[in-house]
């Protein structure tokens, strides 16, 4: 078992970060989150 | 005790190990085949360590800190930046082969002063309070001609006396004409769409009058960097152009784009919206897309250099060392974004934009919502969405594109769901397995 959490770099880190990644919607992208 | 219905557990691609990820518990292992099979079986077998990442739990326990990260989802959301994205025109220069508003109804040639102040209006009611920036959008924003030029000239000027931030989505081919007109405005980002090498990106988006794009948005996009823009240069992908993705890249790279700091790129899928003339048979899913890539990159991975993509939550895993934050809804609209038009309509996002039938209100010549309509697409999230509550994938997730499921399904409150563990598999290899 091998952890892919690293503790010292943890961020707090936002809903709004999550979304950028998980849907690649960037400040003005078009169809960033229905794709 | 038992295990936990937001593991999501599967075996990275070509390789023998296995990964574990729960993004309530913000943890994630790579594990042994025989790891995952104690994890899927009997959980009173498991080792402690399982118990103390979140992977095997008590149920109630795991429902009580469930409903305390979506309080804390929905806190946070609210006080997020919101994105209007305002169109001034539908009318397009281009003549792209996917376009998905190819449909939509004409518009006059420029922009009335009363309908720009009417939508100030409407930020300094509706959205008073709420920190926000605005996204031009089309048709395309940045068309020539002056009497068109000079009624977003007042628009700008507006945005820049209100100090709030402009971005814009724009097919790059008239964008020099409009630096100056920007330089008065706070510039955000410069979204421009290039489709390939020269040859293939004038195939797919040539001008309305056949003549070839390619070199003019790459002299604007360059002049963007120069004046210090941040650009972020969208790929539309499909079967047609796929394989030449490494021959953009090289071309980035060795323009030296991709070293400098204002510079970003997104792969966009070439997909069925509305309207789109797309033949099928070029339209990838997005699980074949990514499978795709996934191939590309191993055989060319300077593709990492030009675009790094997200394989769900692994490239922020691999750049974060840590899980985001858990996502009870993927779909901004109404919540985050707004989308307002020439003509005085409001739509809840980019993708009902124009869309006949899709407003949900006037900005213009009053302000007027259907508040039942803004009520369904608020609502949205993976707790009101049936079929998400039953799924390990709905905080990678969020429920996927209300506009997508509403046009699927007939219901916005349908999942519009996205292949996250294909996706773990694919991006667990090329980023974490090593």
């Amino acid at each position: 078992m091998k952890s892919l959490i690293k503790k010292s770099k943890k961020e707090k880190v936002n809903a709004k970060v999550q979304q950028a990644q998980c849907c690649a919607k960037t400040s003005s992208s078009p169809a960033g989150c229905h794709d | 005790m038992q295990a936990s219905r937001f593991n999501i557990i599967s075996r990275i691609k070509d390789s023998p190990d296995y990964f574990v990820i729960n993004i309530l518990s913000g943890n994630a292992d790579i594990i042994s085949p025989g790891e995952a099979r104690l994890l899927e079986g009997d959980s009173a077998l498991t080792p402690n360590e399982f118990r103390q990442k979140g992977y095997i739990v008590d149920p109630v326990q795991e429902m009580l800190q469930y409903r305390l990260k979506y309080i804390d989802f929905i806190e946070k959301r609210e006080q997020e930046e919101v994105q209007v994205f305002f169109v001034p025109t539908y009318q397009c220069n281009f003549s792209c082969s996917y376009c998905y508003q190819s449909e939509y109804p004409e518009s006059p040639a420029s922009l009335s002063s009363k309908v720009t102040d009417a939508f100030f209006n409407f930020l300094e009611t509706r959205l008073k309070g709420r920190k926000k920036y605005i996204t031009l959008f089309g048709g395309e924003p940045f068309l020539g001609g002056k009497s068109y030029k000079d009624s977003l000239a007042y628009f700008i000027e507006r945005c820049a006396t209100s100090d709030i931030e402009i971005a814009a989505v724009t097919n790059g081919y008239h964008l020099d004409e409009y630096f100056e007109m920007l330089s008065a405005a706070r510039v955000r980002e410069i979204q421009l769409t290039l489709d390939g090498p020269e040859q293939m990106h004038n195939l797919r988006r040539p001008h309305k009058g056949g003549m070839p794009t390619f070199k003019r948005i790459v002299e604007n996009l360059e002049k963007c960097l120069a004046l210090g823009y941040s650009v972020n240069l969208r790929v539309v992908v499909d079967r047609e152009n796929i394989n030449e993705l490494p021959a953009l890249a090289r071309f980035a790279i060795e323009r030296g784009w991709t070293s400098n700091p204002n510079f970003k790129t997104q792969l966009g899928r070439n997909y069925e919206l509305h309207y789109c003339q797309s033949a099928k048979g070029k339209l990838f899913t997005r699980l074949e897309l990514y499978q795709e890539l996934h191939q590309l990159i191993k055989i060319h991975p300077e593709i990492l250099e030009f675009h790094k993509p997200a394989f769900s939550v692994s490239k922020f895993l691999a750049e974060n060392g840590s899980l985001p934050e858990p996502l009870f809804d993927s779909c901004p609209a109404c919540k985050s974004e707004w989308a307002l038009d020439f003509s005085g309509k409001v739509y809840s996002c980019t993708a009902t934009v124009g869309k006949p039938g899709e407003e949900i209100g006037t900005f213009f010549p009053e302000i007027q919502l259907d508040d039942k309509s803004i009520s369904f697409w608020q609502e949205r999230d993976t707790l009101h969405i049936e079929k998400c509550a039953a799924c390990n994938l709905q905080l990678a997730c969020g429920g996927g594109c209300g506009s997508v499921a509403k046009n699927q399904f007939g219901n916005l409150l349908a999942p519009d769901c996205r292949p996250v563990k294909e996706l773990l598999e694919l991006g667990m290899d090329l980023y974490l397995n090593s």
